[in-house]
């Protein structure tokens, strides 16, 4: 990693939990702008050069609370008639190694905006090796807060769980080496490394993943808002009764292109050779567009039409 | 285990892939007299003005649950009044002979109420956390098909549930507590090591984020499910229309630990024999609170 995050974190930063009024900040706050982040470093660029992404092509721009988009205070000059989009995701939703306009989300507010006839402002709160836990911890402050139409969830693999420590840093373990969150100290990673381990069950993680998807179900119910998710966990059959099936999406965004781009590696991977490039991408915001369109074509109409007639009074 | 082959064996922890009720944890040690906390060497120190030795019988049903068997046969009968309870260790009755519970005066009273004859499935545990009622509520829900049920959200939410990879249940308490009981280092390595990394990262953030994910998919599933329910947690979360709302309408106002009087110490109604768990007046109390909620909030309801 070549930017590691500004520093830790306090406890007042983090809380209060689940709160109505403020996005909890992440550990790459007040980090401003870099050209260079996470796995899309400087010396992987100069062993791996990109076909289509060169040294200056991509700016990772973070707001005050350390998300890659602009700042919340933002959400309350916007006219009534604007329309919002909120992705929680993981590295790939973060859109890691690509500009932020090639982002599936910042493409998939550009087709409703086409769609809808209103501006669509993209709130992208995703963050790099994310598990279920941030998704569900940042879900239902940001629908709180910025209040969206439109919700698209990015759910990673089951094994990551978020851990809070004491302080309000967290960490976020996988089943491998990975470890992401707002601290980086190897004393630190190691002893929470071990202690995930020795917790690590499949089954309790699968469990996990499923019931913070029904929680997440369960916020976007209560605000009424419009969401797809993508996530690439297979849910048991007997959980399928509570969820709205055609709003998910079973495959991850690797899995939709790979033969497709075979010979293209410059659309199939991003500058970083590790995360989905622009091709897959593109593919995936046509994808989600049109899972809205499927899913919520009614609401969209009335929407379109509430709107139209607030902007003629 | 190598962890390719952890994921592909078929699995034994009930709950989490099967629909069946799972057996209680056996590492969980609840004996006929004297359980965890209401041991015999507590009650030598300090023994009880109202219970005696031989006044509290654990009786446990095939499943390691105080309560009757699951049989099919009341599960099928229309014309009997189901009643499951989920909860921690208020629920199980630590301390407690199982007639003051409050789970079992509910129950008489709701008898009493429709004039139907009430079964009570308690599936409280000691230290049992959110996690386990998370766990338990599919399988309590779709097995046992309750008229009404009730979720007894344990008051300390540092309680934690954890499999080991022969899938045993492992119930961890939080760090801190005064009568904290940890695994022995050489009798019980696995479960030292397991209680070990569990204190490692405990905290405070991290138990509200897993109460409140527990609490979310708890009311998701109760509400699909149109059962009639209701559930009472200790006071976190705004209460409002927040993000960390709860459901009001099905809220009991208050929770167990509540109802003992502090000045009370004579006589031996506020505590359990434990001294630590509520006594005999706290769970009338409670008993009745959650009557009135539920008569509020559904009248007659099933039980018409």
């Amino acid at each position: 990693m070549t930017d590691l995050p500004a520093g830790v974190m306090n406890a007042a930063e983090l809380m209060p939990l689940f709160s109505d009024v403020a996005i909890p900040c992440t550990g790459h706050r007040n980090m401003g702008k870099c050209r260079w982040f996470g796995s899309d470093s400087e010396r992987h660029y100069l062993s791996n050069r990109h076909p289509l992404f060169g040294p200056d092509d991509i700016e990772y721009s973070f707001n005050r609370h350390g998300y890659r988009c602009i700042e919340f205070d933002e959400r309350e000059r916007f006219d009534k008639d604007h329309l919002h989009l909120l992705t929680v995701g993981e590295s790939h939703a973060f859109g890691m190694g690509l500009p932020e306009d090639r982002s599936y989300g910042y493409l998939v507010a550009r087709k409703l905006q086409a769609l809808t006839g209103r501006g669509v402002q993209h709130w992208n709160l995703s963050q790099g090796g994310i598990g279920a836990d941030y998704i569900a911890r940042v879900l239902p402050s940001a629908l709180a807060v910025l209040r969206p139409n439109f919700v698209i969830l990015n759910f990673p693999n089951r094994h990551r769980r978020e851990y809070i420590f004491a302080d309000g840093n967290y960490l976020t373990c996988g089943d491998g080496d990975q470890v992401a969150g707002s601290v980086h100290t190897a004393e630190r990673h190691d002893s929470v490394r071990a202690a995930h381990f020795e917790h690590a069950h499949d089954d309790s993680n699968k469990f996990n993943q499923w019931k913070l998807f029904i929680a997440c179900q369960r916020h976007l119910r209560a605000r009424k808002a419009m969401w797809v998710a993508h996530a690439s966990f297979n849910i048991p059959l007997r959980f399928h009764e509570y969820i709205d099936k055609g709003k998910v999406e079973p495959r991850t965004i690797m899995e939709t292109g790979k033969a497709k781009y075979r010979d293209q590696p410059g659309l199939w991977l991003a500058r970083d050779g590790k995360h989905a490039g622009v091709g897959p991408h593109a593919d995936l915001a046509d994808d989600t567009s049109a899972m809205f369109v499927r899913e919520y074509a009614q609401e969209i109409d009335q929407l379109a039409v509430r709107l139209a007639g607030e902007s003629s009074r | 285990m190598p962890r390719k082959a952890q994921q592909q064996r078929p699995s034994k922890v009930y709950g989490l892939r099967h629909s069946t009720i799972p057996h209680a944890p056996e590492r969980l040690h609840i004996g006929k007299r004297w359980c965890l906390t209401d041991s015999k060497k507590a009650y030598r120190r300090q023994p009880h003005p109202l219970f005696g030795k031989w006044s509290i019988r654990y009786s446990l049903n095939r499943h390691g649950y105080r309560c009757p068997d699951f049989n099919r046969e009341v599960i099928e009968d229309p014309t009997r009044f189901r009643l499951v309870v989920l909860g921690g260790s208020e629920t199980f009755g630590l301390g407690l002979p199982a007639d003051k519970l409050y789970v079992n005066l509910l129950a008489s009273r709701l008898e009493e109420y429709s004039g139907r004859e009430v079964t009570a499935w308690n599936l409280g545990l000691p230290m049992a956390s959110s996690s386990y009622m998370a766990r338990m509520l599919y399988p309590a829900i779709t097995e046992l098909r309750p008229d009404f049920l009730f979720l007894s959200f344990p008051e300390q939410l540092g309680y934690r549930e954890y499999f080991n990879d022969d899938d045993e249940v492992f119930f961890c308490a939080p760090g801190g507590m005064a009568d904290r009981r940890s695994p022995s280092r050489f009798w019980d390595p696995e479960g030292y090591r397991i209680d070990r990394a569990h204190l490692s990262l405990e905290s405070q953030f991290n138990n509200t984020a897993c109460f409140y994910h527990n609490y979310s998919y708890c009311e998701f599933l109760c509400d699909h499910h149109g059962i009639d329910w209701l559930y009472s947690v200790p006071d976190s979360g705004s209460g409002a229309l927040g993000a960390d709302s709860f459901l009001e309408s099905k809220r009991v106002g208050s929770v167990i630990s509540q109802f003992i009087l502090a000045g009370d110490t004579e006589s031996g109604e506020q505590l359990a024999r434990d001294f630590r768990h509520p006594g005999v007046h706290p769970n009338q109390c409670y008993a009745d609170a959650v009557f009135d909620c539920y008569i509020a909030k559904y009248g007659k309801g099933r039980a018409e």
